[in-house]
Formats: structure tokens, sequence, C-alpha cells
């Protein structure tokens, strides 16, 4: 990847982590969200969009619950769009096998990246003291947050410049030593990889007629998209149109 | 509306020692200044709410509304420095066990799996579509948290019973349940929509996949293995000629 697109990015990695850590939770920083931005900065929105959309459903796994910090969907969404499309071995779109060997390399760079996330987290401490430092209070307090800004950005645009300038160039090479054999096997990996992140959903879904709800969901969306097809957002309103009511009957007899 | 726009900043120097202390210090500090002229030094009840302070960043303002009220009390002669203390302190873990499994279990999975069915039918709004659902129910939380923790001060509980979000929350996972199951077709059929039987095929598989692995996470069987066995599937899925891309 060029210096300057890296930079780029890393710049905007760094913008979009602030709203995942320091500011707002805005949720720009969700992969849906955060992919299909580095998508268009780098030229290509769809490949942007369905790296965000694959990685919105594998994160259906992480919660940030309490103190725990799960592993970061935003930094994985960030670095998949971004060596997807700017270390692609091709012309034009990216191969979905190139993207499933980015996202298998990226996954491999969350659990050290989760570390490095919970060192900066305890490097933080200092702030304390920052915030109760003497003199005007006020200040010292609004001193501190800015700070605290400053490590999270500083952070996200870090990792993001290292990673992207120092791996994308082997990731290539790599990529070119797989036989041609196994690319068929990586693009089914990729479309299979949302079943990790639904799985993962739904042991944490306690209801009592999870099943039938699943069930129905699934059968009147065959249904619709079978009958509409996939264009336009008439199946999608049809399917919301059935699903809203049948929470509500459901609750009423629960009730009953 | 100050409170709510510093409130943003409550995570900003988040960390394993006081967690949002330092947040919550600067999102109330502005709110006691105005006190400044007759009350106790702003930094002595600055400085107590600089604390250990950890609860979902979303129902944090009403916290902060509540303790805006009882610290006016307290300047009135009402109430006790501890009675603040103990007020935050005994509201920080359920709020944020409650804002937890609304809004990281419940508005967020329920709005990801919706924006990517809408990613699939209609590409370039989803994003878009996605942010403003969420922030319009995280803003509700936010702008009403605020105005409600200061109008109910010590008697929160009781606000939190009023908007009874523990229905909100079973709504809600119904919803998502729904949606998962009707999320896994459409998925199936996004990848090649012209052969139908690669539909039925691939929705199947996904189907036996999502139960498989669903038993493992039960069984607590390691991420990295996971996602070992899924590729191998896929390979052999692959090579045997039963999917080919």
């Amino acid at each position: 990847m060029p210096f300057l697109e890296v930079l780029q990015v890393a710049l905007l990695a760094g913008l979009i982590g602030l709203d995942r850590l320091a500011f707002g939770q805005f949720m720009i920083s969700q992969p849906i969200v955060a992919a299909p931005i580095v998508g268009l900065v780098m030229g290509d929105f769809h490949t942007g969009l369905l790296i965000g959309a694959v990685l919105e459903l594998f994160w259906l796994r992480g919660l940030p619950v309490g103190g725990h910090v799960p592993k970061d969907a935003t930094l994985a969404a960030i670095l998949t769009a971004a060596l997807a499309l700017g270390a692609s071995p091709g012309r034009g779109a990216p191969d979905v096998a190139w993207i499933a060997w980015v996202f298998l390399w990226v996954g491999l760079l969350m659990s050290p990246a989760a570390v490095l996330d919970r060192w900066v987290r305890q490097q933080n401490a200092f702030l304390i003291d920052v915030a109760r430092a003497e003199g005007s209070f006020g200040r010292s307090v609004a001193r501190a947050v800015w700070m605290g800004v400053g490590v999270f950005y500083l952070y996200y645009f870090c990792v993001t410049l290292a990673v992207l300038w120092l791996s994308a160039g082997a990731l290539r090479s790599a990529y070119g030593l797989l036989s041609h054999g196994l690319l068929p096997g990586l693009r089914l990996f990729f479309f299979l990889i949302p079943a990790m992140g639904v799985a993962s959903l739904l042991t944490r879904k306690s209801h009592p007629r999870g099943r039938l709800f699943a069930i129905a969901g699934a059968a009147v969306s065959v249904g619709v998209f079978l009958g509409f097809g996939l264009d336009g957002t008439v199946p999608l309103a049809a399917l919301l149109m059935a699903a809203v009511p049948a929470v509500f009957v459901e609750e009423r007899l629960r009730s009953v | 509306m100050r409170a709510v726009g510093r409130g943003l900043f409550i995570q900003s120097a988040w960390n394993y020692e006081n967690f949002q202390g330092v947040g919550f210090g600067y999102a109330l500090m502005p709110l006691l200044k105005q006190d400044e002229a007759q009350t106790a030094p702003v930094p002595d009840v600055a400085a107590r709410h600089l604390k250990s302070f950890n609860t979902n960043p979303y129902m944090a303002g009403m916290i902060l509304g509540g303790v805006l009220r009882l610290e006016e009390g307290l300047v009135s002669g009402q109430g006790s420095v501890e009675d603040v203390e103990n007020f935050k302190s005994s509201l920080t873990g359920a709020f944020g066990a409650l804002g937890d499994s609304f809004v990281w279990g419940g508005v967020r999975p329920l709005l990801g799996l919706m924006a990517v069915m809408l990613a699939v039918v209609s590409e370039s709004v989803a994003p878009l579509v996605y942010l403003i659902c969420y922030n319009g129910v995280v803003l509700w939380l936010r702008v009403a948290g605020v105005r409600n923790g200061y109008a109910f001060g010590a008697d929160l509980i009781q606000y939190l019973k009023t908007i009874n979000l523990q229905r909100k929350i079973y709504r809600m996972n119904g919803l998502t349940l729904f949606m998962v199951g009707a999320l896994l077709p459409l998925w199936a059929l996004q990848v090649r929509p012209e052969v139908p039987v690669f539909f039925a095929g691939l929705f199947g598989l996904l189907v036996m996949l999502v139960y498989l692995l669903w038993k493992a996470e039960r069984k607590g069987v390691p991420l990295v293995l996971q996602a070992a066995a899924l590729l191998l599937v896929s390979q052999l899925l692959a090579q045997t000629g039963w999917f080919s891309f």
C-alpha cells in the first residue's frame, strides 16, 4: 500500500476509534458503518459494506458488559477493509477469497490488540492524577479528559499505521503462494463467517418462545424474499410487518 | 443540554482504576460551578465525584441528573454527603446491568441485524439508517435520562420503573430472534440469487452450522477452534464440489 494511503486510513481510524472508546458512542465505530466509510475513502463503498456486513454479524458475539472489554470490532473492520482494498492482488473489486484471507490475518491480530488495548487503559490511570492536579480544578479535569481523547486517538492511529504499513506486502505475498485449489474454500468460508456470530448471539438470548420466533422468521423470510426478490425495501418492510405484531401477540398470550 | 453534551466524554479517560470517574466529574463540573459563589468549594465537591464510577455510558446521564439534584439539596441543607455517595454507588451497578442488557444486548444487535438485511436489499442507505435509528434510541436515553434524573433525584428508581426497560428488552429479544431466523435465508439467497439450488444448499448448511456452533459455544469451545473447524468444513465442501464458487 502506498504510504500516503496508509496515512490517510490511519488518520481516519483515529477518528472512528474515538467513537468506540472516548467520545460519543454514536456507533460510527460499528463494522457496518466503519468498514463502508473506509471503503468510501478508498474508492470502493460496495466492498466496504460487504466486509462491514460480515463483520457486523460476526461481532454479534462481543458485549462490553461491566469492566469487560470485548475484542475490538472497530479495529478489525478498519484493518480488514483497508487491507482488502488497498493491498488486493488483482484489479477491480477484490476476490472474496482474498477478503477471507485478510479476515483470517486480522483475526489473528485481535488477541495481541486486546492486550495492547488493556495496557493502554491501565496506563490511563495517570489521568486521575492529572485531573486531581493542584490549581484550577475545572481545567485540570478538562485537561485529563482531552488527554484521554488524545491517547485513544493515538492508539488507533499508531496500530492502524503499523499493521497496514508492515503487513500489507507480506500478506499479499503469502496469498500468492496459496494453491488455487484452496480459493473456492476460502470464498465459501467468507460467506459462512456470520454463522459464528449468530450462534454466539443465540446462546445469550433466553426467550420462552425463542425457537418459534426464529423458525417463524426464517419461514416468513423465505416467503417474502423468494416472492418479491432481493431488490427494494418492500420485502424487508413485509418482514417487519410480520415480526412486530408477532412479538406483541406472544407477549399478550404469555400474560393470559 | 450541557450535561448531555459533556456526558459524551464520559469514557474519555476510561481506565481500570476509576473507570469513568474522571469523565463523570467532567460532566458534572460546570453544573456545580453555578453554585460556586455561595457554597462549599467546587473542588471539594468535584473531587468526591472523581472516584470510581462505572455504568453503561448511555445510562450515566440519569445518575448525573440525580447526583446534581442531591448536590443541590446539600447546598440547601437537605441530606448528607453519604446520601449522595450511597445513591451513586447503589445505582451504578444496577443501571449498568440494565443499560448493558438494553443497549449492548438488545438495541445494538437488533439494529445490526436489520442494517445487514437492509444492506442486502438496498445497500447504500444501510449505514445511515442504522446510525439514525440507533442514535434516536440512545438520544432519548441520554436527554430524558439527565432530565428525569434531575426531576426524580433520590427517587430515580421510580422513574426506571415507569419506563419499564425490562419489558422492552423482552420484546427486543423476541424481535431479534425473529430477525436472526429471517437473516439466514436472506444471507444464503444474496450469495448467488440466480441459482435456487445453491440457495437451498447454503441455507441448509448455514442452519446446520449455526446449530453446531451454538452447541460448541455452550460447551465453551474457544473461538479459534470454531473458526478453524469452519475453515476446514468450507475447504472440504468446496473440494468435493458441493459448493462451487
